[in-house]
């Protein structure tokens, strides 16, 4: 916590409910400011500590062929059906290739970043309706789904 | 698909379902939905969830109006914990007096969680077994006659109501004392179970097939009336005297009687189906009587 910067917009925090208890308000909107720049600076250490993360992890995985490509999305088509949770690590290889980390695979990044926030804030039916989307452009692309590799 | 128990996480806060899936991903199968309805919808169709996290505050239909819906309809079985930020002692009692087996505070304790959730999926399990034991035969797994007599009330009284026909075959294997004395109880045994599965296949999903006692079978059949029941019975006679379950030629007598619409109740068709069996083994076995 101390590295993330969460010990400063603790203690300011600690102060304010202090000042509630005093029933002091001209001192709590002094504070405000600091409330936000805390949590401003809590949130960026936080940012670059998770896409840290995450880019080690985007590192460690293999990179999908067109044809694994289309599975993963079929599978994620069925679960999002499902309305069964999908897991971050389930995302990584969309991640991926929303990062360019993956040559292999043509498609549309905007459209696949969208796909990524439609999952993680439970917009089953966008998220479906975008994976018809990717799969329609990928066969009119390709043809006919071989792999690649 | 999966051997583990199902949770539905239900929170219009897409950060605040993440956090709870993380806790309860690894051991459970977990189902997301980010308003009431999209809960009422999960909540009912298969697989259905075994244990639901019901936050309260929500857009459109809160927690409690959601708990409310399935408790009065068909999710009643499923235990629904409430995770919430509403923290006094109304809100909790109120939402477990709506039937909530518990009520979890935010900012949540992921080890409190998963120790509550694991403690209610348990009990859950538990009951589900249970309640599967009451209604099965412990032999042959197919209904027992508790469960058909619980069952066929409820589908008698749709069919008088709805005025559709609905029959009952009694089934009784000729000479099982024989087999037993001959071959002994576990021979029997082995060939109720077959005789069992191969009932259980030959009849539609809506039809109930039970075990009523000893070597003796009700079958149940819904929207089929005495001509049509008739039939199927023949063939299912001559299905089982081909069957040589255990490796032991058996034949079996039918009885079968139609409900009188607005007039019978199960019992008394049940009689007339027994009658009809009795019938049966005066007219020297391996056959079927229908009374009228």
């Amino acid at each position: 916590a101390a590295n993330l910067s969460a010990l400063k917009l603790q203690s300011i925090l600690v102060r304010i409910e202090a000042m509630v208890s005093d029933n002091n308000l001209v001192s709590i909107n002094e504070l405000i400011p600091e409330v936000w720049q805390a949590s401003e600076e809590l949130k960026q250490c936080f940012m670059q500590y998770t896409s840290e993360k995450n880019e080690k992890k985007l590192d460690a995985i293999p990179a999908l062929t067109q044809t694994e490509f289309c599975h993963v999305l079929i599978q994620l088509s069925e679960k999002l059906k499902r309305n069964d949770f999908i897991d971050q690590d389930e995302l990584m290889p969309l991640n991926q290739l929303v990062n360019n980390m993956n040559t292999q695979v043509i498609v549309d990044k905007e459209l696949l970043k969208l796909l990524v926030e439609k999952i993680n804030i439970f917009d089953n039916e966008s998220a479906v309706n975008i994976i018809d989307k990717i799969e329609n452009q990928q066969s009119i692309g390709s043809g006919v789904m071989n792999d690649d590799r | 698909m999966t051997d583990k128990a199902t949770i539905l996480i239900v929170d219009d806060s897409p950060s605040n379902l993440q956090i709870l899936a993380a806790i309860l991903k690894d051991t459970y199968h977990i189902k997301a939905a980010t308003s009431g309805k999209d809960c009422l919808k999960i909540a009912c169709s298969d697989p259905r969830p075994d244990l639901i996290l019901l936050d309260i505050e929500m857009p459109d239909m809160n927690g409690y109006e959601v708990c409310s819906e399935l408790k009065d309809n068909i999710g009643k079985s499923i235990p629904i914990i409430f995770v919430t930020g509403k923290d006094n002692d109304g809100d909790e009692e109120m939402g477990l007096n709506l039937g909530a087996v518990d009520y979890i505070t935010k900012p949540i304790s992921p080890a409190i969680v998963r120790a509550r959730v694991n403690t209610h999926i348990e009990l859950k399990l538990q009951r589900d077994a249970l309640e599967r034991m009451a209604m099965h035969d412990q032999l042959t797994g197919i209904y027992n006659r508790h469960y058909l007599i619980e069952a066929a009330q409820q589908k008698i009284a749709r069919a008088t109501r709805h005025k559709h026909p609905i029959s009952l075959l009694m089934l009784d294997v000729d000479h099982f004392k024989a087999i037993n004395d001959t071959y002994g109880h576990s021979k029997g045994d082995e060939v109720l179970q077959e005789m069992s599965k191969v009932l259980k296949a030959q009849n539609r999903a809506e039809d109930i097939v039970a075990r009523f006692g000893g070597e003796e079978f009700v079958i149940l059949l819904d929207q089929c009336d005495a001509v049509s029941a008739e039939d199927k019975s023949e063939k299912l006679r001559k299905i089982l005297a081909e069957l040589n379950p255990g490796g032991i030629k058996i034949t079996v007598s039918i009885g079968i009687a139609e409900l009188k619409s607005g007039e019978e109740c199960f019992d008394d068709v049940l009689k007339r189906a027994d009658l009809a069996v009795y019938q049966a083994k005066d007219n020297g076995r391996n056959c079927v009587v229908v009374t009228r």
